[in-house]
């Protein structure tokens, strides 16, 4: 009798240790919810696929796709974009070469070598430290960068700051002039709602506090 | 099946039943509708837009419509006229934002949506009074109004008019608004707070 409590005790204790052990160990970043037709690296996605770093991310007309990485991060993916996604490289950033991003980032230094996260336009770099913004490519030459919840650097392609974006609410500028000369702008609330925002959030468990700039 | 019922106070925790049903759905093929902004084609005789399983009611017993989607703070419903509300959990409806072809909220007040976009059951909240749009097909579909091509000022969700023009995106159009009444969306007049989910 003894030998069976101490072997269901073991039994337990090596679950429990199981258990903490995968709750501890960092997710890869994953697509959560999708609609419509997604792609990463060429081939259809479906929700649960893995997005491997430096793996490129295509949303088609009327399609959506939301990655969760670090637990408590979540990019959207709106209908015709094209990303590379690449939260890790700090160099280069993740590359939004077309469409439109919604960020909801509340967990950066866990899973990034550092706590910033960069998104790099053909115009613009935005970079952020835990904070919700949406970033969307006009043309070659626009990008628009909303400060939803929180701070957003907007940079230069040299990285020099061109504009320091800190808003409870949305705070918006559109990036011109493509390469070498670009040119910063206020511009008006655009692509996007409250409501997107908190949808977003709400895939992490989130919610936003518009009264209360998150940074 | 028989109905079940749960009080305010469960309304969040059956939440991730709702989107399990949601879930479901998709699987089965029902169209379903998972975005206000984004709503699926159809007629409201024919195609269930939303998971016809989950009706919602108020404290008082007034059926607001069927549940659609909910999050923390809100929860959107198709309302038995056809229109998708957003409502907060206390019964308010929830302040979208709008844009207006004159300065400081004046002019015509009009929505702006990716050309793609097929705008059924549209209705937003600015300021608490209801907005539907201006013109609709025989499909209940929005019609786009061409001739905005830009805006003077635009309402955020929160906080006034803000005076800052621009234009229309490109591949976006407008939608004039117009106001409408509770009646007309299918609500009561006065909403008490949202107190009883009905799984049917």
């Amino acid at each position: 009798m003894a030998i069976m409590k101490r072997m269901v005790f073991l039994s337990a204790l090596f679950l429990a240790v199981t258990a903490f052990c995968f709750a501890q160990a960092p997710r890869a970043p994953t697509i959560t919810y999708m609609e419509g037709t997604v792609t990463v690296d060429g081939r259809p996605a479906a929700i649960g696929d893995a997005v491997p770093l430096g793996s490129v991310v295509v949303t088609s007309a009327q399609s959506l796709a939301d990655i969760e990485f670090s637990a408590r991060n979540v990019v959207r993916l709106s209908a015709n974009t094209t990303l590379v996604f690449n939260p890790r490289n700090l160099l280069t950033g993740s590359e939004l070469r077309l469409g439109a991003l919604t960020l909801v980032l509340k967990n950066l230094s866990a899973g990034t070598a550092a706590e910033n996260f960069l998104v790099r336009t053909p115009t613009t770099v935005a970079g952020v430290r835990g904070t919700s913004f949406f970033i969307s490519v006009e043309s070659p030459t626009s990008t628009y960068v909303c400060a939803c919840n929180g701070a957003v650097q907007v940079l230069g392609p040299d990285g020099s700051v061109l504009k320091e974006l800190v808003a409870s609410h949305h705070k918006a500028v559109r990036v011109t002039g493509g390469v070498g000369t670009p040119q910063v702008t206020d511009a008006p609330m655009l692509y996007h709602t409250d409501k997107d925002l908190e949808a977003v959030a709400s895939d992490i468990g989130y919610t936003i506090n518009w009264n209360v700039v998150d940074q | 099946m028989g109905a079940q019922i749960r009080t305010a106070k469960s309304m969040l925790s059956i939440a991730s039943r709702i989107t399990a049903m949601a879930v479901c759905a998709l699987i089965a093929g029902c169209p379903l509708a998972t975005n206000q902004q984004r709503p699926r084609s159809g007629s409201l005789e024919t195609a269930p837009l939303v998971n016809r399983s989950v009706l919602l009611k108020d404290a008082k017993g007034a059926t607001l419509g069927y549940v659609a989607e909910t999050s923390a703070s809100a929860v959107t419903v198709f309302t038995i006229s056809g229109y998708f509300v957003s409502l907060s959990w206390d019964g308010t409806l929830t302040d979208g934002m709008c844009w207006y072809t004159g300065a400081e909220g004046t002019g015509t007040p009009f929505t702006i949506a990716p050309e793609t976009d097929r705008l059924f059951g549209f209705s937003v909240s600015i300021s608490g009074k209801p907005y539907v749009a201006a013109e609709v097909d025989g499909n209940g579909r929005a019609v786009a109004d061409r001739s905005i091509t830009g805006f003077q000022s635009y309402h955020p969700a929160r906080g006034g008019a803000v005076d800052l023009a621009g234009a229309v995106p490109a591949g976006h159009v407008a939608y004039a608004l117009r106001a409408a009444t509770p009646a007309e969306l299918g609500l009561p007049p006065v909403i008490a707070p949202l107190r009883q989910l009905v799984f049917k």
